[in-house]
């Protein structure tokens, strides 16, 4: 059976284990952020993004953090029902359930600490299959393919969109 | 005034009706005039210009850029079912393209409640990528929306 799975607030006392995945091009190749080359960097945007973000925490495994999982809001009135969730994980805990494991936690806890959520949403490439299969095991529906949604590190990208809905069930 | 104060049109977006020319001088200065890409929609056979609707197009990019736009529209309810959107739809379409070149992706997100709408973006080229469940609030209700989109690549299709 995996190691169990929990959720914390990160601290800058983490900066080490958070740059074992931020260092990381494989990691960094399916998300929207370049691979840290600098400590000092990646201190800084522990500084000014993570540690003041309303909702970003370290997905704990055997006491250490491996990964991340962070909620992002958007602007404008008619917008507050919704955030949009994103993952991250360290390559050596890959193909293992912790993702899993972690945004199911998540999306608990973010309908439990955000009274006015009402949809959950995810963007995933459209080749990133272990991705969309870690949303498809909690219970996250598969709404359509995004054509050209996003630009990332110097592309045009088709983007799958996920949502869960408050009261949609759980299938972990 | 006349189509930002009607309740029909005004029930499938996201503004309030207008009640009083105050309301719409509001709009006028702080919508409008601001906008990136607005323009009102007039019949060029008309004895007047008056405007009949609007059209509006809307960078979407977090950092600020072009690639991603957003489109909406509305027309006058006397004069729908006569295809007058889908003539400016396309138009706005065909100006976003020329205009910024960096253009990626045209969008139209559509309350599900509006098939009418929703056979505008179909009659002139969008797709339809699927349906957003509770994705905005509106007038306090929690709406479904329809995602629409017209790529670089459809362009040549078209």
């Amino acid at each position: 059976m995996a190691a169990p799975v929990s959720l914390r607030r990160f601290d800058l006392s983490d900066l080490d284990d958070f740059w074992v995945w931020a260092s990381d091009k494989h990691v960094a190749a399916n998300c929207t952020w370049d691979a840290y080359t600098s400590k000092d960097d990646l201190r800084r945007f522990m500084e000014e993004n993570v540690l003041t973000s309303p909702w970003f925490r370290a997905i704990i495994v055997n006491g250490r953090p491996v990964g991340a999982v962070s909620l992002k809001s958007f602007n404008g009135a008619d917008s507050q029902c919704r955030r949009e969730i994103g993952y991250v994980l360290a390559r050596e805990w890959w193909g293992k359930g912790v993702a899993t494991a972690a945004v199911r936690i998540a999306t608990e806890a973010a309908m439990s600490e955000i009274k006015e959520l009402e949809r959950l949403e995810a963007l995933v490439e459209k080749g990133n299959k272990a991705s969309q299969r870690v949303l498809e095991k909690v219970g996250f529906q598969r709404e359509g393919l995004l054509r050209n949604y996003c630009w990332n590190k110097g592309a045009t990208r088709d983007m799958v969109m996920y949502s869960f809905i408050r009261g949609d069930s759980f299938l972990i | 005034m006349d189509f930002g104060s009607d309740q029909r049109v005004n029930r499938t977006l996201q503004f309030d009706p207008f009640t009083g020319p105050d309301d719409a001088v509001r709009f006028i200065e702080t919508i409008i005039l601001p906008h990136p890409w607005f323009r009102f929609i007039c019949l060029s056979d008309a004895t007047d210009d008056r405007p009949i609707g609007s059209i509006v197009l809307r960078p979407e990019d977090a950092g600020g850029g072009r690639r991603r736009v957003s489109i909406g529209y509305s027309v006058v309810p006397e004069l729908w079912g006569k295809g007058i959107a889908t003539v400016a739809v396309r138009m706005a379409v065909a100006a976003a393209f020329e205009q910024w070149p960096e253009v990626e992706r045209v969008q139209a997100l559509v309350f599900l409640n509006n098939p009418a709408s929703q056979r505008v973006l179909e009659k002139a080229g969008f797709q339809n990528e699927g349906v957003l469940r509770k994705y905005l609030v509106s007038k306090g209700e929690l709406i479904d929306v329809a995602i629409y989109s017209f790529i670089a690549a459809d362009c040549r299709a078209f």
